[in-house]
């Protein structure tokens, strides 16, 4: 525990504080006196100052600690979301006392047992604040199992409330007790955060319940110790397309240490990547993550997947020196040249790189409304629109075939790419949308991913344009020896589709633009060499290099 | 005509387009009127009288830049021609 002045203190009494309004109101529907109704009603005005003295206290020491630790940081969130949902139980025990005023008889609650969900909530309460002061998982967990245990009551007296009114009982008073057993519910609701918040605050990252649950039930399955106390969960990358990821390791001695990647999304996500991660082991064992463990629950799977060692291709450009990057690059470009050798199949792919554009068009124009181009015309000067020039260059895509297929990676960006210094080995992560498809697509998403980097150093522009030059020349390389003709028509095509739905990431509008205004360039150049009649069509087509780099 | 119009065009080009664009202008300029259209939105723009021309050139480390800017008044507003509101001086 590291230790802010008062903050802890204050913690410990708004959480006794609340325990006791929670007994106070059982106590007083009982016997509901207004003199108890004041009583109660003052101890939730101090719950309220506390909460708000605690929250100013947060805030001032996350302001004032320009250099905190992430785990201090992470700590305080902790105690004020802990702190604001002490409040809103308190809240909804006053909302208790509000409902009993409506009853025309308080004694008919006798009838229904409300007594079993305060003891859920009081005795979960009187667990919270030393669970904080401990930093204890298994307290964290108790706290969040208050929450089905009250929605488990709920559905009871709902149940039980709607059958007596639809056999003639009193309205009036089975609906006022229905809202005090909803607000039971809400409480439920509120133990669940406090408890998730002491789960975030002890790993530091956003982890939900259900997603703890499947984590340690997958570690189960694959043998790892279960113990959660021996455990370090670290987050090490927050993807964007929603699994949460982190990596485990075992408190153990360091020759039993096993690494894990817990991932945990939507069943067919999780599905999809894991039968690309099975499929990619038969193909080239080592290249992908090996799955350790998987499991459905619900709505959502979780898997446990090995730990590749290494740095993700961003870090190593990034931070790389020269002689480590160009080993890097010429593992990837090995590794990769190997994949599409061993996997390359005649049948031709059907590619939709014009598609994706107006996809994601709604996302881009969120953030840009603008990057949507009428037709223009300065003079007899005309430029196409956004729509026409998509519109055209569909028709154009339709004619322009790979001439082979091969096992693409299918989000294939730098940070999906780990590469390992020591073995000097490259891993393809994150497989979830890999295919057999044109390889053109990996190539251009993979060039684009370095183009988006927002760093304008020129040092570091010129590695990343440099980096660029190598590996577009590196697939033009494999087109020509492959005897690919179209290989820079379609290149044009799936890098104008990556440029333009890219800018929806960006928050630099001028750099933004500049994807924007490239993507518009690449269309048109395709247009306008539809219109030409070259003699050999698309062979003829050239790709102008330099709206590759920046 | 309206107080404030506008017409923007920003795109990326290769020298050979950028032409279409200076022949498109130039022949404007001859026949005294060029249109600037953007989607449902026009613009004819008249240029006559004293025009006045600036022509900036600049180069500075990697990025250069070629700034023509023609301005003139427009024939409808003659500058020695009566304020409609009196003018007051105190």
């Amino acid at each position: 525990m590291i230790l802010f002045d008062g903050l802890h203190e204050n913690f410990r009494f708004i959480a006794l504080e609340t325990h006791s309004l929670v007994n106070a109101t059982y106590e007083w529907m009982k016997n509901p006196t207004a003199a108890g109704h004041d009583r109660i009603t003052a101890r939730d005005d101090y719950v309220d100052n506390l909460k708000n003295t605690i929250e100013n206290q947060c805030y001032a020491l996350i302001g004032a600690g320009k250099n905190m630790r992430p785990d201090a940081i992470s700590e305080i969130r902790g105690i004020q979301i802990g702190a604001v949902n002490l409040e809103r139980i308190a809240d909804n025990c006053i909302n208790i006392l509000g409902q009993v005023a409506h009853l025309k008889d308080p004694a008919v609650l006798e009838n229904y047992n409300h007594a079993e969900c305060f003891s859920v909530i009081s005795n979960t309460i009187a667990g919270v604040a030393e669970a904080f002061e401990n930093r204890s998982f298994a307290d964290a967990l108790a706290i969040c199992r208050a929450e089905p245990e009250l929605d488990r009551l709920f559905k009871i007296y709902f149940d039980r409330i709607l059958a007596e009114m639809n056999s003639g009982g009193d309205s009036q008073t089975l609906l006022t007790i229905l809202f005090i057993f909803r607000y039971f519910e809400r409480m439920g609701d509120s133990l669940l955060n406090i408890g998730e918040a002491l789960i975030f605050s002890i790993l530091g990252q956003k982890i939900k319940i259900h997603q703890f649950e499947a984590l340690r039930q997958n570690l189960e399955e694959s043998g790892f110790d279960t113990s959660m106390a021996d455990m370090d969960l670290e987050a090490i990358l927050g993807t964007r397309s929603g699994c949460r990821v982190s990596r485990i390791e075992q408190g153990a001695t360091e020759e039993r240490r096993r690494d894990g990647i817990f991932k945990e999304g939507a069943i067919p996500k999780m599905r999809a990547e894991k039968a690309g991660l099975d499929r990619w082991a038969d193909l080239a064992p080592g290249l992908a993550p090996r799955v350790i463990s998987y499991r459905e629950t619900g709505e959502t799977a979780g898997m446990l997947i090995e730990f590749l060692p290494g740095h993700t291709f961003d870090e190593v450009l990034l931070n790389a020196d020269e002689a480590l990057l160009a080993r890097a690059t010429a593992a990837l470009k090995s590794t990769t040249g190997a994949v599409w050798t061993a996997t390359r199949t005649p049948e031709p792919p059907r590619i939709d790189y014009i598609e994706q554009i107006p996809a994601r068009l709604k996302d881009v124009r969120k953030v840009y409304p603008h990057f949507m181009r009428p037709e223009t015309a300065v003079g007899d000067a005309r430029s196409a629109s956004t729509q026409q020039l998509l519109d055209g260059c569909m028709e154009i895509q339709n004619a322009l075939a790979p001439p082979f297929s091969v096992l693409i990676h299918g989000d294939f960006n730098l940070n999906n790419i780990v590469y390992n210094p020591d073995s000097n080995k490259v891993h393809y992560i994150d497989l979830h949308r890999s295919a057999y498809a044109d390889y053109v697509q990996d190539m251009a998403v993979l060039i684009i991913s370095h183009f988006r980097i927002p760093v304008f150093k020129t040092r570091m522009r010129r590695r990343l344009n440099a980096q660029i030059r190598t590996l577009y020349d590196f697939a033009a390389t494999v087109a020509r020896e492959w005897d690919d003709r179209t290989f820079e028509s379609r290149m044009a095509l799936a890098l104008a589709r990556s440029f333009y739905t890219s800018t929806r990431f960006e928050l630099n509008e001028p750099f933004a633009r500049a994807m924007f205004l490239r993507a518009h360039f690449l269309l048109e150049r395709i247009a306008s060499h539809a219109g030409s009649h070259c003699e050999r069509g698309w062979e003829d087509f050239k790709l102008p290099e330099a709206a590759l780099y920046y | 005509m309206a107080a404030k119009e506008n017409f923007e065009y920003e795109a990326l080009h290769d020298a050979a387009s950028i032409g279409e664009y200076l022949k498109a202008l130039r022949k404007g300029m001859a026949k005294g009127e060029i249109r600037f259209a953007s989607g449902d939105d026009e613009m004819i723009l008249a240029p006559s009288g004293l025009l006045h021309l600036s022509v900036r050139a600049r180069r500075k480390g990697a990025d250069s830049t070629i700034q023509i800017k023609i301005m003139w008044k427009e024939p409808g507003s003659d500058p020695a021609a009566p304020d409609k509101e009196s003018l007051a001086i105190s």
